[in-house]
């Protein structure tokens, strides 16, 4: 009878040691960052659609905007503005954060919000003030 | 936070580890020499350890004894082989923002996997096994609903299947022998149990994210074997998910095949 009630406290202690173990969690907004910017860096993402409420337009096959993120943190775009880029985590949204200027400007800051990341694709949005309808802006690093 | 309860058990075990090596120790005795009363106390007490540790012992052997006294004819087999994978996966209503385009690969993809199983008979009538082995599975990734995304072109997924991994595998089976052919020369068996797979490798970073795969997995295996004069058996299974292998929403079916080899460990060493 000892011995039952000994095998059945040592199981029990495994199987709480292992559901202890397995329950853990824990605040994954860093590797939530880190990933994208592992995908959004080193790469020049050029813009493809630009959709605000029912109007679309196309920038396939045209000149068109781009912009470039490196692995320091560092962005260019095609209109001359330089700086310094971050990803951050606001609410449940993950923004790009940008810090530029060009030559002749002082410095401007502005974010996007990201909808969707991938290897190849960037769908970012913003709402501009005074509106409700936001834009958003299909990029991919193709042109 | 996981690491840091994996650090303390193994912290605990190498303390007891530590206090039981210190209490196991045997210092020789001069006869010569006159003992202190602290000297003797600790001699006493090392005894004391020194026992129960001996007494702890009996009683595991007892116990084990005890448990398993039904379990006889046990020989211990080396197995090898190749495993081929596939994954089905239903992402449901789960969203991230990352997107994946969409690869199908609806194809059961070749691993490999390697361990040892003890064969033996429960209560000298029933033949059963238990198998533990490392397993490579590199799965294919049949994925069964997509999204696309206007304007642009293509499917996408807001969840990448890893493919490759490494687990630890343990399975009970209940052989059944077919009575066919000779069956002094040759054994056709047919073999039944469960089987739980321990995720041993790391997820990737796309779904480190959200912790999507779940550590351990059982599923239901089924299979045929031929012993052939007792030299070696070839063996053909088939394992069944009998549950997801990811976390709700997504809802993944992993299911392999087994193609391998066993042989008794002692014909070779």
């Amino acid at each position: 009878m000892k011995n039952i009630i000994a095998l059945i406290v040592t199981f029990l202690f495994l199987l709480l040691s292992i559901t202890q173990l397995a329950s853990c969690t824990k605040d994954r907004s860093g590797e939530e960052i880190n990933l994208a910017n592992q995908m959004l860096s080193d790469k020049t993402w050029y813009l493809d659609y630009s959709i605000t409420g029912t109007s679309k337009k196309t920038y396939l096959g045209q000149s068109t905007y781009f912009i470039n993120f490196l692995k320091n943190n560092s962005t260019k775009d095609s209109d001359g503005f330089e700086g310094t880029y971050t990803i951050k985590k606001i609410g449940n949204v993950l923004q790009i954060h940008l810090l530029v200027k060009t030559s002749s400007t002082n410095s401007v800051e502005y974010f996007y919000n990201i909808e969707s990341i991938g290897t190849n694709n960037l769908i970012l949005y913003y709402t501009l003030s005074g509106t409700t309808i936001p834009t958003k802006l299909f990029f991919n690093i193709k042109n | 936070m996981m690491t840091h309860y994996f650090n303390k058990f193994l912290l605990t075990l190498v303390l007891i580890l530590f206090i039981t090596n210190l209490e196991a120790q045997v210092f020789p005795e001069n006869k010569g020499t006159i003992l202190t009363q602290r000297q003797k106390d600790r001699l006493f007490l090392k005894q004391a350890g020194k026992e129960r540790i001996v007494k702890f012992k009996k009683q595991f052997y007892k116990t084990w004894n005890k448990v398993f006294i039904d379990f006889t004819d046990n020989n211990v087999m080396l197995l090898a082989g190749m495993n081929f994978a596939k994954q089905n996966i239903r992402a449901n209503d789960y969203s991230s923002p990352f997107i994946y385009a969409v690869e199908q690969k609806n194809v059961f993809k070749p691993g490999f996997f390697a361990g040892f199983r003890v064969d033996g008979k429960y209560k000298e009538k029933y033949p059963y096994a238990f198998a533990f082995s490392l397993n490579r599975y590199v799965a294919g990734a049949n994925i069964k609903e997509s999204k696309s995304i206007e304007p642009l072109i293509g499917e996408f997924s807001n969840f990448k299947a890893s493919e490759q991994s490494l687990s630890f595998n343990m399975t009970a089976l209940y052989k059944k022998l077919i009575p066919i052919s000779d069956t002094a020369k040759y054994k056709f068996s047919i073999v039944v149990g469960p089987s739980l797979d321990i995720r041993l490798s790391k997820q990737g970073i796309d779904n480190q994210v959200y912790n999507n795969y779940r550590k351990m997995f059982l599923r239901a295996q089924l299979g045929i074997e031929f012993e052939n004069n007792d030299f070696y058996t070839i063996f053909f299974h088939y394992k069944q998910g009998i549950h997801s292998i990811t976390k709700s929403p997504i809802q993944t079916g992993f299911n392999n095949f087994d193609l391998g080899i066993f042989i008794k460990a002692s014909d070779l060493f």
